[in-house]
Order: C-alpha cells, then sequence, then structure tokens
C-alpha cells in the first residue's frame, strides 16, 4: 500500500525506492564479483551506470540542448527534446534517436527479408515482412523463369500466379523505403527468390543484428538465412552443382563415350540461364533424409530458445546452441522450457569464458 | 449502507484505508509476447484489466485509426452475469479510453495504420474505467508505440467533506466520484463524472486525484524500466 498526501508529491519516495534498488543490485553485485580484480569491478559499476542512465520513458525530457537532431523515437516542444517510446538512447553524431526495447520491425534500404506472400493485384506482391505496412514486390523487380532480362509485358501479369502466389515464402532484399514506413523490395539476384527444402521459424526482429550475410551454412548440411526482419528460414543446404547441372553433366557423361565435344562437362560462364530456370519457382522440395529434417527442427529448437531467453540471434551463437543442445538428448525434450533456458545460460556461461 | 461505515471518525475507509490512500498498485509489462505486439495486466486493489494490443498494422483510412473495446467475462464479479457484447456502458468506456489515449500517440509518425486494443476485465472492484486506461498505456508503451507522454487515471470519490482516493465497488455505489486521468504529470485528459456533487468540492477532488494520477505514473515507469531490464 502506498500513501498519498496532498501537501508533497511522493516522488522524493519513489526515488527513494528506486535509490534502495540500486544499491542493492550494487550489493549483490559486489558479492558476486568479490574475487573479481576491484578495477575491473569499478568499470563494470561505471558501464551499469551509464547503461542505467541511458534508460528512457515516454515523455522524459531528453535533453534542453538545442543543437542536436532529433530521430527516432523523439519529440520536440519549445527547443527541448523528449523521449516518444520507451528505449535506450543513441548518439550518433548530432543524430539522437531512441530505440524501442519492443516494436515492429521497420525496414531499412538494404534489409536482407524474409516474407510471406499476401497478395496479388496491379503487377505487384504484396508481402507480408511482420512490419506495420505490407511490403511490395513489383514484378519488374523479379528474375523471370529462364532468366531472360526484358521488359515484363501484360502476358507476365497474368502469370503472375505460377511466378510467386499467395502463402509462398521468400527471401528478399529491400530496395527503398517510403515515407510512411512501408518498403519497396526486390529479388533481383540468385541469393534471393522462392524459399523451398526447409522450414519457417518467427523470432523477435529486435533481436537480429544487421550484419553483411544473412545467409549462412551450418554444421549438418543445413543452412539458415536469419531475416532482419525476424523471420528465419532453416532449409537443407544446396548441392554446389544443382541438380539440373548436375542431370546436365549426366547426360553429356553418357554421350561422351560416343565423341568429345567443345565445353563439355563445365558450367556455363552465366548461370543465371541454368538457375533460374522454373525451376526455381517449383513448389515441389527435393528429397530431404531424415537425418536432415531432425537437424532443421534441431536448430529451430535452438532458434526459439535464443529468443526465449532474449539473446541477440547471429550464425556463430546458434551453432553454439546447436552444440549445447546436443547434450539435451532428443530434439522433442527441447520444447521444455526449462531447457529452453538452460541452453540459454550455457550459451551466456561459454561466451563468458571466452571473454 | 449508510455513510457512516464508509469512513470512520477516526479516519478509515470501509477496507481499512485512509483517505488518500491508494489501494495495492501493480503492474506488469509484457505479459503475452507470443500473442500480442504489447500486452499488460494493470491490477488496483480486486481490480484487475488484462490488455492486449495489436499492431500497428495496415489499414485503408488515411490517419491512424485506434480501437478499443472492453470485455467483462462472466467471473469478473462476485455474482456470475453475463454481460452482452455490444453492452452500451461498456462501448461507451471504451470510446472514452480511445479517445483518451488517441490524444496521447504521435499520430503522425503512424500514417495508414491501425492498432487494435483488447482490454478484458478479468476482475471487477471499481475504478474500472481508470485501471483501463492505465492498463492501455502500458500496453501502448510495451509495444514501442510513440507516445508524447503516459496517460494515467485515477478515481475520487467524496464523503462529506473528505476526498477519497481509488474507490472499490462498494464505494463507488454510494458515494459520489469522478475517474480523472492526466497526461504530462498535470495535464487533464479525461475526466468523467456521472454523479452529482457540489461544486466547491470539485476542485478538492481534482486536486487529488492529479496527485494520485502522478503517483501511478511514477509507478508506471518503474514497471516499464522493470520490464526493459528483463530483455
Amino acid at each position: 500500500m502506498s500513501v498519498i498526501s496532498i501537501k508533497n508529491p511522493l516522488k522524493s519516495t519513489v526515488i527513494e525506492e528506486n535509490h534502495i534498488n540500486e544499491s542493492d543490485d550494487e550489493n549483490n553485485d559486489l558479492m558476486l564479483d568479490d574475487a573479481i580484480d576491484e578495477v575491473l569491478d569499478s568499470a563494470q559499476k561505471r558501464y551499469m551506470n551509464l547503461e542505467n542512465s541511458s534508460i528512457v520513458t515516454p515523455g522524459e525530457l531528453i535533453t534542453e540542448d538545442a543543437t542536436w537532431m532529433r530521430g527516432h523515437g523523439t519529440y520536440y516542444l519549445d527547443d527541448k527534446t523528449y523521449s516518444s517510446v520507451a528505449g535506450t538512447i543513441s548518439k550518433v553524431n548530432k543524430l539522437l534517436s531512441v530505440i524501442p526495447f519492443n516494436g515492429r520491425y521497420r525496414p531499412e534500404t538494404g534489409d536482407h527479408v524474409v516474407g510471406r506472400i499476401i497478395g496479388i493485384g496491379n503487377k505487384r506482391w504484396r508481402v507480408d515482412l511482420g512490419s506495420e505496412h505490407a511490403g511490395i514486390l513489383v514484378l519488374g523487380a523479379v528474375n523471370l523463369p529462364g532468366g531472360v532480362l526484358r521488359r515484363k509485358s501484360d502476358s507476365d501479369e497474368l502469370q503472375m500466379r505460377s511466378i510467386l502466389k499467395e502463402g509462398d515464402l521468400l527471401n528478399c532484399e529491400v530496395q527503398s523505403t517510403f515515407n510512411d514506413g512501408s518498403a519497396s523490395l526486390h529479388t533481383r539476384s540468385l541469393k534471393y527468390g522462392k524459399l523451398r527444402n526447409g522450414m519457417f521459424v518467427k523470432v523477435n526482429s529486435s533481436l537480429i543484428v544487421r550484419t553483411k550475410n544473412h545467409l549462412h551454412e551450418l554444421p549438418g548440411g543445413v543452412s539458415v538465412i536469419i531475416g532482419v526482419n525476424g523471420y528465419c528460414w532453416i532449409f537443407k543446404t544446396k548441392n554446389q552443382a544443382s541438380s539440373v547441372a548436375s542431370n546436365k553433366a549426366e547426360s553429356e557423361f553418357t554421350s561422351a563415350s560416343n565423341g568429345y565435344s567443345v565445353g563439355m562437362g563445365s558450367v556455363s560462364i552465366t548461370r543465371l540461364e541454368e538457375e533460374s530456370s522454373w525451376e526455381i519457382y517449383s513448389d515441389k522440395n527435393d528429397k530431404i533424409s531424415s537425418s536432415i529434417k531432425e537437424t532443421i527442427s534441431r536448430y529451430r529448437c535452438c532458434l526459439l530458445a535464443l529468443s526465449y531467453n532474449s539473446i541477440s540471434i547471429n550464425a556463430q551463437r546458434l551453432v553454439k546452441a546447436y552444440e549445447i543442445s546436443l547434450g539435451y538428448g532428443e530434439i522433442n525434450k527441447l520444447i521444455n522450457e526449462d531447457v529452453k533456458k538452460s541452453i540459454g545460460e550455457d550459451l551466456i556461461n561459454s561466451e563468458k569464458m571466452r571473454g | 449502507m449508510s455513510h457512516q461505515e464508509l469512513l470512520s471518525p477516526e479516519g478509515f475507509r470501509y477496507d481499512g484505508r485512509r483517505c488518500n490512500e491508494q489501494r495495492n498498485f501493480n503492474l506488469e509489462l509484457n505479459t503475452h509476447p507470443h500473442a500480442a505486439d504489447g500486452s499488460a495486466i494493470c491490477s488496483m486493489g480486486n481490480t484487475k484489466v488484462l490488455s492486449l494490443l495489436r499492431g500497428p498494422t495496415d489499414s485503408n483510412d488515411s490517419g491512424l485509426s485506434l480501437s478499443v473495446s472492453i470485455i467483462q467475462p462472466p467471473y469478473a464479479k462476485s455474482d456470475r452475469v453475463q454481460v452482452s457484447k455490444n453492452d452500451r456502458r461498456f462501448a461507451e468506456l471504451s470510446l472514452m479510453v480511445q479517445r483518451t489515449l488517441l490524444q496521447s500517440i504521435v499520430q503522425k509518425a503512424y500514417p495508414r495504420t491501425n492498432i487494435n486494443i483488447k482490454l478484458t476485465i478479468l476482475s471487477a472492484d471499481g475504478s474500472i474505467l481508470a485501471a483501463c486506461v492505465n492498463s492501455a498505456t502500458a500496453a501502448l508503451v510495451d509495444a514501442g508505440i510513440a507516445l508524447y507522454d503516459t496517460v494515467t487515471a485515477i478515481t475520487v470519490g467524496i464523503h462529506d467533506i473528505s476526498p477519497l482516493i481509488d474507490c472499490n465497488a462498494i464505494e463507488e455505489i454510494d458515494l459520489p466520484y469522478l475517474t480523472i486521468g492526466t497526461i504530462s504529470n498535470s495535464k487533464i485528459n479525461l475526466l468523467l463524472m456521472e454523479s452529482k456533487t457540489p461544486l466547491d468540492k470539485l476542485q478538492k477532488m481534482i486536486n487529488l486525484g492529479t496527485e494520485g494520477c502522478i503517483q501511478i505514473r511514477n509507478q508506471l515507469d518503474i514497471a516499464i524500466r522493470k520490464s526493459a531490464i528483463k530483455h
């Protein structure tokens, strides 16, 4: 129960409460870090103080200095800058912004994302990215089957459903963003396009850090696309030589007994033509062995465990979590919340050991 | 029930509180991380409101459309009563919550979007509107939606000359009371009074209510920071 007095507002007691909590925390830290060198301890404390002070809540005054540029998550009244979300302050040169703890994904140009087609219309697909607005993939921004490079005609527009239809998953790149925060996408590269041979996992987008590469090959014959929007795709690693190419090579090999021809057995310079056949938009999965299926589902459980523990996700961590999870036996045991928690703890411990 | 019992000569209320004593206030953010973009449970004494927020999502309207719905399940009160889906009282309450919150959202940051808040009264013991506002504000903060400031609300009743803060259901039946919501510590954003009281007492009630709102705002602030540390 808290008492309200009319005369003086109870801010002071609240502040005291805060203070008590902080000192408690410090005490605990001191107890924990007894063995650690004092210098390290003070440095850590300084770091922690810094972190505490940079958390702001909506309506909190950030600065009265008018020279700062106001970025996302802020607003200003009479030259004073206030926070509009609960988050941490980020200062880049003269740009002041607040990064919210939670919130939907906001697309940025160049993001590698995984999305799902939710609608088709007027030469464009609408793609769900888990953001405020659906992304837009225009017909001109996809590779046509066969790799032909030309203007898209009306007949292409009529055939759009044979390329991508509602419910299909694809990985793509954000080409540009609009004023309202919606994104225009493109798949004009062989690494983008429709997704097959795998499993979809959704995690919180705030856990994923933008990196140079979001497609990773993992041990166990499995690859993962960690979309910046928190949508991930775990799938069987593609063979170096695609099945088409290998078929072609085989047929050439059999014909080789008849005689030698120039360029035989080699892969052509532009793989675009070979790889962008209708097969890249096929709905059929390749044959996946049960061991790979198990590995995929184990990786899925690891991703969910990382998400459960709010650990930011990257490929190294995922591999490490996978290694740890092998110690917990069967995959179906990884669904247990306690197991997820202890995977997270083990991971944090192992990272601390490495420093 | 006579007025005598609601405030004893010693200055204690029916449930043992003093005039300016709030009920146990508890606020928890991010209670349903998978079911919603933002979620919170606000309890003020025995009143408990869960809010689930979905959005911002695509919408065809040009600006921001905020929809609020309030549901009271049959088990919310001590006697089991079914509240119909289009109950007029709850429709009115949800409209008030919607108007109160819409002013606090930075609307220009959300063009063509829709935010949907579902409030469920898990247990009702007075101050329902106040608990709904507090809970919905917390859900907005949890969802990372840009707000100018947080809105917090509380009820104030009046017994003869002494204003009573944070009324429970028994006090609400017998006493004239108002619900007050403030933004930025002292600006009044919501004021609802459905009963009659002499005008000279109103200022007293508003003063106490404003103090109460500041108190709740501080507690909301602490709850936000706590949930931040959890992340």
